[in-house]
């Protein structure tokens, strides 16, 4: 009984992607944005836009393996791990446009986004800082 | 004054210098590929022969982004590439330096690839598309023997909620060299401009473009010192003689009787002419002078009256990409009409179809060159392309192909003072580099070829 609730979360796990968490996107404590939609955030994380409701941002990316990006690319920008690398590989060597700037882990996301006013990223709940504000939470 | 003030007062101390100080930003991305083709002929068909080779589609490249300050939308982008089919030399099809006028509007001004079809400046990025490379009936150099411009392009593009649109104008130069008869010939792009236009959404995309190459070209001084120039001229020579000759004879021996010239009877007999063959052998010879002498006439035309001078080329396209969930379709049709130097205009085209399944994508393609009115060369061919793409992480993928290639029928000439004329069938060689000068006119030329290949493709 119990190996079979623990197989079926499993299976829900899989089925349903790596891992479940909600996905905090988060700026500044001191960022003029003080909030965001996931159409806007689709193009911030498309490279298709540079701005939100006219102020100048950077969006900052997790490594690719990471599965917090995995979720915040399926949820957010729609796209797979190979779909989003073909995407970006053709913005990048067709001179459509610059890669995003990326940081290693979530603990380097919120260092990062403390010394970048203008800076805009993605984290799960549990490395909120407070040094940050949360603009939109994902389920 | 408090701890807390002065604490505040030295952190934006610190933090001032700091942002006053510009920040540069240097980004470094490149792709590789790992391939092997075999070809069942032993000539050579694009790099590839019946031994295999692993120069047909094996080359890395690096690209390079800095930005001095990231605040100043001014970027210096270069990207190397070292492929197996030029020994390993490093080349530059990217150079520029890119400024970002507004969010829509980007100018990069150097070196840059041209945006002649819909994936043409996706080329080496073989993450970006199903098959090995893109179908080579339209990319390949045999129909765009260039791929990159010294000057500069104009790039607009803008989003609205669902959809894109894309307008590119694009001006520059550049040097060349069109492998033709199995040498290289050097030539001079005075001048290249065009403008493409396209839209679409996330997975579709359309798209239309016109693009005009100005070019200079010694066709002639090149060709005229091939051998095959030489030996061709020489047999025509040889041929009419042969048959003047012959006919001086016939008109000679008369009707064969103590009318004609006996002397000539004798030597027709050693020839084993009987006076009762005389008139189909008249009206034979007649034919065999005439077809000589239009090789001749021809061979002239080809390799001695060609001219040495400008051209110009102008290309037309459009295609269509839909890469869905599941589903991958694309389509393209291009043509190339050229003036003033004597290379066949083309028609080309492909379509694709590809079914996602998880990592896996097997797809197909046919795809069609068609040579019009050549003097020099004729490619027509036409390739069946079957192929799996396997996706083994998302930056990284192993593709198989299995082509099946058909050479076209011979050429007969539908314009020009040789219109209609057998003698002026050209056979196709298809996008063989080498045969032309070998085997055009003996015709000993393949009709069908298969090409199987394997290649790991990567970005990083």
């Amino acid at each position: 009984m119990k190996y079979k609730a623990l197989a079926t979360g499993m299976l829900c796990c899989l089925l349903s992607g790596i891992s479940m968490a909600e996905v905090m996107v988060v700026a500044h404590a001191k960022s003029n944005i003080s909030a965001v939609d996931q159409a806007t955030l689709k193009k911030l994380f498309l490279g298709k836009t540079a701005k939100i409701n006219g102020s100048k941002v950077r969006a900052v990316n997790l490594p690719d393996s990471n599965a917090l990006k995995i979720e915040f690319d399926t949820k957010v920008v729609g796209k797979d791990p190979s779909k989003m690398k073909a995407y970006w590989a053709n913005r990048i060597f067709t001179g459509k446009g610059k890669p995003l700037d990326q940081v290693s882990s979530e603990e380097n996301m919120v260092v990062w986004l403390a010394e970048n006013k203008d800076g805009i990223g993605y984290l799960s709940a549990d490395s909120i800082s407070s040094k940050l504000k949360v603009l939109l939470t994902i389920p | 004054m408090s701890i807390k003030k002065s604490l505040a007062a030295g952190a934006l101390a610190l933090a001032l210098p700091m942002s006053a100080m510009a920040a540069t930003d240097f980004k470094i991305n490149g792709f590789a590929n790992a391939g092997f083709a075999w070809v069942d002929s032993s000539e050579t068909y694009l790099f590839s022969d019946k031994d295999g080779s692993f120069n047909e589609s094996s080359f890395m490249g690096l690209q390079m982004r800095f930005a001095p300050n990231v605040d100043v939308p001014i970027s210096f982008v270069t990207q190397l590439i070292a492929r197996g089919r030029d020994d390993w030399n490093l080349e530059a099809d990217w150079a520029y330096v890119s400024w970002q006028a507004t969010e829509d509007f980007t100018v990069n001004v150097g070196r840059v690839k041209l945006p002649i079809f819909l994936i043409s400046e996706a080329y080496d990025v073989g993450v970006t598309y199903p098959w090995i490379a893109p179908p080579e009936e339209i990319y390949g150099f045999a129909n765009i023997p260039f791929t990159a411009m010294t000057g500069f392009n104009l790039d607009y593009n803008h989003f609205f909620d669902e959809t894109w649109i894309n307008a590119k104008f694009y001006m520059g130069r550049d040097n060349m060299s069109i492998p033709t008869m199995g040498t290289d010939i050097p030539g001079e792009i005075t001048r290249m401009y065009g403008a493409s236009f396209s839209f679409g959404t996330e997975s579709l995309e359309l798209r239309a473009s016109v693009s005009t190459v100005e070019f200079s070209m010694q066709i002639s001084d090149a060709v005229s010192s091939l051998p095959i120039a030489q030996n061709l001229q020489a047999e025509a020579g040889a041929a009419m003689m042969t048959a003047t000759g012959l006919l001086a004879l016939l008109n000679a021996a008369g009707d064969g009787t103590s009318n004609g010239n006996a002397d000539a009877q004798e030597t027709l007999a050693a020839l084993g002419i009987v006076p009762g063959d005389y008139g189909t052998k008249q009206t034979e010879t007649i034919e065999d002078l005439k077809k000589s002498y239009i090789e001749g006439q021809f061979n002239q035309s080809l390799f001695a009256a060609v001219p040495n001078g400008n051209g110009e080329a102008e290309f037309y396209s459009a295609g269509m990409r839909y890469d869905g969930d599941s589903i991958f379709f694309m389509t393209e049709v291009a043509r190339r009409s050229v003036r003033g130097l004597p290379f066949p205009d083309s028609n080309t085209g492909f379509v694709t179809l590809g079914y996602r399944l998880n990592k896996m994508m097997p797809h197909f393609t046919y795809s069609v060159h068609e040579s019009e009115d050549s003097i020099l060369v004729n490619q027509t061919q036409t390739s069946a392309i079957l192929g799996l793409r396997y996706d083994i992480q998302p930056w990284a993928a192993l593709k198989f192909e299995a082509q099946y290639i058909e050479l076209g029928d011979d050429n007969i000439r539908t314009s020009g003072p040789l219109a209609g004329t057998d003698q002026a069938a050209l056979p196709s060689t298809g996008l063989f580099n080498e045969l032309p000068a070998l085997d055009t006119f003996t015709g000993d030329v393949p009709d069908e070829v298969i090409k199987l290949q394997v290649a790991y493709t990567m970005v990083f």
